[in-house]
């Protein structure tokens, strides 16, 4: 027992956890408990809402592997999440197979596209796929109505909604509610899965190619290899985002996917924060949240906030809403040792 | 035979509206590093000076004067206010700010202006000339030939004044250039100013047939940053060349091969991107980038 004591003592002292740095732990926690607990007292349209967040976090968080931790510039992950949406469509409309096997097709599906999309962009520089992912967004709406057979059309595919497991049936979950915590689960899965591979090697291998990809590849990283895995998992990401949308709405339409969402994406990443775990979270709050207030009071002016948005925040703070929490906190752990002595 | 140069005609000339704004692109990269997304709406910006000025009750000409000397202006401006705040940033954040801006003017012009389409018509007296047993729209021929003119004036600027000269050297070296006395960021506001008046002038031309509305860019925008990185973006004239080519491809494709037809054309302008950067990667006519640690 004594052991134990001195060796928790040791530790407090040696890793030097701080009061802030436990606050900040405590404090997430708490948010994902609470945000766990959402399907038990949230109904109808603020459900729908929330479900809307964590779909978008998932987009998100697949967007910022790839232009946040990569660093190559994607202006076109609308797009991918349109593959996915409608992939997943697709598969239970026409081949009627279970959510459960689609969700894993449609991640495999998007995985291709970005392996087709990525080795290409491995010979362009950073401008230039930006605009060949930006006129990926722009073409794919076209291609959508295009194939009118697989697709629908215009009026795009009604997807029937599954029936969800009988365990949960028994414990009364609803349908919106299963939803919600089919999306918690991934996009807790997908965070986990992101900080993880930050602290491995290949995250190493990841920020040294943004950083400098000469002198990564001086280092013995294989820089191709590194960006075209980095491609593959965001869209494999964005993609099951996609497909989970088609999940909570019901339908896919090719017009939703147009460049304003690709845009609306990098504006929720920039705002979240690049590069940062928690990012895609304040992010699709913010894209979720921004436009029911700006809508009513003009069309345009939700993407002239945008618009603005962008600048400001790549003014005063490039690093989004997440660069701002830890300057605040770094600052506060600076003022607590100031206390402490 | 009288389809296929009717189609031509027409390519050339909607080649003639992407070449334009492809020399914008390129212009303003080769003076600052930045691909302009805001340049399409930007050009929207100058149709609508244009279009408000003849609104007003002045002539065509006067008007188009006075656009394009209002998108010089609005351009320099732009770039002093918005641009070179970021002159040290990474790349990907001078992107990020471009498209801000491609947002913001858009909805700022919807907001003044409203989103209904207005029209704005190049006076000519005859629709149609003849030309070799060809009826030739004469609004083509115009816009074919003003927008080469425009061209090859910005080719002598470059090539053969004091300020063109500048400009090159502030593209290539900046730090030299201020140690040298010029004014860096003057001549990089004046390049924005160029391309503004470049682009302003594409987006005067394509009125009569693409309307005058916030969204009118939206499509030649693409073909423009298209035909601006197959041409290199290094290379001004290469990416006029294809930014014809492309609108003859798209004109082409569009009507002979009956799969793609009128709902595919964007894509056309993808795949055709995708497979030259690929072969290609700076382009057509651009020089590979030399990288040093």
């Amino acid at each position: 027992m004594q052991k134990i004591y001195i060796k928790i003592k040791a530790i407090w002292r040696f890793r030097r956890l701080r009061l802030p740095d436990t606050l900040g732990l405590v404090v997430t926690l708490l948010l994902a408990i609470f945000a766990a607990t959402v399907p038990f007292w949230a109904r109808g349209y603020l459900l729908f809402q929330l479900s809307t967040v964590c779909v978008y976090a998932i987009a998100l968080s697949g967007l910022n592997l790839l232009t946040g931790y990569n660093g190559q510039l994607s202006v076109g992950h609308g797009a991918v999440y349109g593959v996915g949406s409608f992939a997943m469509g697709i598969l239970m409309t026409q081949l009627h197979l279970p959510y459960y096997f689609s969700l894993p097709i449609v991640a495999l599906i998007s995985g291709a596209l970005g392996l087709a999309f990525g080795i290409p962009s491995l010979r362009l520089e950073n401008i230039s796929l930006a605009l060949a992912t930006f006129s990926l967004a722009v073409a794919l709406p076209q291609i959508f109505e295009h194939f009118d057979g697989l697709t629908g059309g215009t009026t795009g595919l009604e997807v029937s909604k599954p029936s969800i497991p009988s365990v949960l049936l028994h414990l009364g979950f609803n349908y919106d509610q299963w939803i919600y915590s089919l999306s918690y689960l991934i996009l807790a899965a997908c965070l986990f899965m992101i900080s993880n591979l930050n602290a491995s090697s290949q995250g190493r291998a990841i920020w040294a190619v943004h950083d400098n990809d000469i002198s990564a590849g001086a280092m013995g990283v294989d820089v191709n290899s590194t960006k075209v895995k980095c491609f593959v998992l965001s869209c494999m990401i964005t993609g099951i985002a996609g497909a989970l949308s088609t999940l909570l709405l019901g339908h896919v339409a090719p017009e939703t996917f147009n460049v304003g969402l690709s845009i609306t994406f990098l504006t929720g990443i920039v705002i979240g924060g690049l590069g940062s775990l928690m990012g895609p979270i304040y992010g699709a709050i913010f894209i979720e949240y921004l436009p029911n207030y700006t809508d009513g009071i003009s069309k345009a002016l939700t993407s002239a906030v945008y618009g603005g948005v962008l600048i400001l925040f790549m003014y005063f703070d490039p690093k989004g809403i997440s660069g701002a929490i830890d300057s605040v906190r770094r600052r506060s752990k600076d003022i607590w040792s100031y206390l402490r002595i | 035979m009288e389809l296929f140069f009717n189609q031509v005609f027409a390519g050339i000339a909607v080649g003639s509206i992407y070449a334009c704004l492809a020399l914008a692109l390129s212009v303003t990269y080769k003076s600052t590093r930045i691909i302009n997304f805001a340049q399409g709406e930007m050009a929207m910006a100058s149709t609508y000076m244009a279009w408000y000025a003849m609104h007003l009750g002045l002539g065509f000409w006067p008007a188009f004067a006075i656009a394009l000397v209002g998108s010089f202006l609005f351009s320099s401006l732009t770039e002093l206010i918005f641009i070179t705040p970021f002159e040290d940033d990474p790349p990907l954040n001078k992107i990020v700010v471009t498209i801000g801006l491609m947002l913001g003017l858009n909805s700022l012009a919807g907001w003044i202006f409203g989103y209904e389409t207005q029209s704005l018509e190049i006076p000519f007296s005859k629709p149609f000339i003849d030309v070799f047993g060809f009826a030739l729209s004469v609004s083509d021929a115009a816009t074919f030939l003003l927008a080469w003119l425009g061209i090859a004036l910005v080719f002598l600027f470059f090539r053969f004044t004091a300020s063109g000269l500048y400009m090159r050297a502030v593209a290539q070296n900046p730090d030299s250039c201020k140690a040298l006395g010029i004014r860096v960021r003057l001549v990089r506001a004046a390049s924005w100013g160029l391309a503004g008046t470049i682009g302003g002038a594409a987006g005067i031309f394509s009125a009569p047939s693409l309307f005058v509305s916030p969204q009118m860019m939206r499509g030649v925008i693409i073909y423009a940053l298209a035909a601006a990185v197959l041409g290199g973006l290094e290379s001004p004239v290469g990416g006029a060349i294809c930014g014809v080519l492309l609108g003859v491809l798209e004109n082409l494709i569009g009507t002979y091969v009956g799969f793609i037809g009128s709902g595919l054309k964007l894509s056309v302008a993808l795949v055709v991107l995708l497979i030259v950067l690929f072969f290609k990667p700076d382009g057509v006519f651009g020089k590979p980038e030399v990288n040093r640690v």
